[in-house]
């Protein structure tokens, strides 16, 4: 059997996938009918935990561009 | 940029992470019951506090209901039934009541304002906490009122607990400073697209320009996205078109036009020229949006209707304490962040200039 070489993008994309996957439930729970009593819990704390969660995601989405951008420049040097 | 810097923004932002969740808030009263009372009668207020620690024998106690700057109604007895829930007692005097209606500066009167003052809580209040009706006035008709003295306050660092907001006072820290940053580093994009301008040949003043806009618009849009879930549980709706929320979403889409407006040019030096004479206008557009026309209207927003924002109400000295960090720490991390996309930028234009 042909052995499938391991690409570093591939692993990437995947890692995104996870990211965008379990982070999404985050949002998503915002939307359900127990959200209110659930984000009102103890003086609305919870709401400042998804506002802190908002930035850490968008930190990571930052790091994610920046990656990117430096997979291009690899190409550039390997070609 | 000097590490030092790079140190401080962490430093400053841990911190203010740090201290803007653990820094308990103040004692504040979350609901009483029943909300009319009636002159000549005795009233037996029922009230639930958040974040208290009531005892029954806690000497130190005192409240009052106060009808005007000057009178008020004292307490005459207290129950306290657990922790945070008690039962004050006040008899209501008969006859017409001077409760103050009008403030002098036009707002809603906090009258009548119940004051809770003790060694364990500090001081607390609630606005507007009962409707008084008038009872029929006797034949004397002696009101008796206690003068308002004021309570000799205790030290404790705590946020000020304010109803409907609560917790997400501390939102503050983490949505505010979104904003202060994305305007500063929008403003450093324009003074160096007005650098590149004026020395065409210096090609890294156009890259500097449009990272610091890219880590600029991402902050803008960290802070629609946190003002939206923030305003779901305060305002009651993600988007209640309120109009800094209108004015910052139209300001983020003219800035997202500048990107599209340079990912369609092949030609860098055309790119570059016009990218910079788009990006001044965008600036000059941002400051109206975000900063005069919200003033100007009435808004959900705090600072609005022709007031300035950050009363002694809305930024107390302990928030003070954590939030300038804050703001300075997230200023200085969009900097950096910027730095770092500048050198990528960089490095790609010197490889291409290679290959060439």
């Amino acid at each position: 059997m042909e052995k499938i070489p391991f690409l570093w993008s591939q692993m990437m994309k995947r890692i995104y996938y996870i990211l965008i996957f379990t982070l999404l439930p985050l949002f998503t729970f915002a939307q359900n009918t127990g959200a209110d009593d659930y984000f009102g819990n103890i003086g609305k704390i919870y709401v400042v935990v998804g506002v802190l969660m908002i930035l850490f995601v968008s930190m990571i989405g930052f790091l994610i561009y920046l990656e990117r951008k430096i997979t291009r420049i690899e190409k550039l040097f390997d070609e | 940029m000097s590490r030092y810097l790079k140190l401080a923004a962490i430093l400053l932002i841990a911190y203010s992470i740090l201290a803007g969740m653990l820094i308990p808030l103040g004692t504040g009263v979350l609901h009483v019951s029943p909300t009319t009372a009636k002159g000549g009668e005795e009233l037996a207020l029922t009230l639930k506090a958040y974040n208290a620690v009531f005892e029954q024998n806690n000497g130190s106690f005192e409240a009052r209901i106060r009808l005007n700057p000057e009178q008020a109604v004292c307490t005459k007895k207290i129950k306290v039934s657990s922790s945070n829930e008690l039962t004050l007692y006040f008899d209501i005097p008969r006859g017409k009541l001077p409760v103050q209606t009008n403030s002098e500066n036009g707002k809603k009167s906090p009258f009548p304002l119940l004051e809770m003052f003790d060694n364990v809580n500090g001081y607390t209040s609630l606005e507007s906490v009962v409707f008084l009706k008038e009872g029929a006035p006797d034949a004397q008709n002696v009101q008796a009122f206690c003068q308002v003295v004021p309570f000799n306050n205790i030290e404790k660092t705590s946020f000020p607990f304010l109803n409907i907001l609560e917790e997400t006072i501390r939102n503050l820290f983490y949505h505010v400073p979104m904003w202060f940053a994305m305007m500063v580093l929008l403003l450093m994009s324009a003074v160096y697209s007005i650098l590149y301008l004026r020395n065409p040949q210096i090609g890294h003043y156009d890259i500097k320009s449009s990272s610091l806009a890219s880590v600029g618009v991402l902050f803008g849009f960290v802070g629609i996205a946190t003002g939206a879930l923030w305003a779901r549980h305060t305002w009651g709706a993600y988007w209640s078109f309120d109009v800094k929320q209108n004015t910052s979403a139209i300001a983020l889409l003219i800035y997202l036009a500048y990107f599209v407006l340079r990912s369609s040019f092949d030609d860098m030096d055309k790119r570059a020229r016009i990218s910079a004479i788009y990006n001044i206008f965008a600036f000059a557009t941002l400051i109206p949006l975000l900063y005069v026309i919200p003033r100007l209207v009435d808004s959900l927003h705090p600072g609005m209707g022709n007031n300035p924002a950050f009363s002694k109400l809305d930024l107390d000295n302990t928030m003070r304490m954590v939030f300038y960090p804050a703001v300075i720490g997230w200023i200085l991390m969009g900097f950096w962040m910027a730095e770092i996309a500048t050198r990528i930028e960089k490095i790609k234009e010197r490889k291409l200039e290679e290959n060439f």
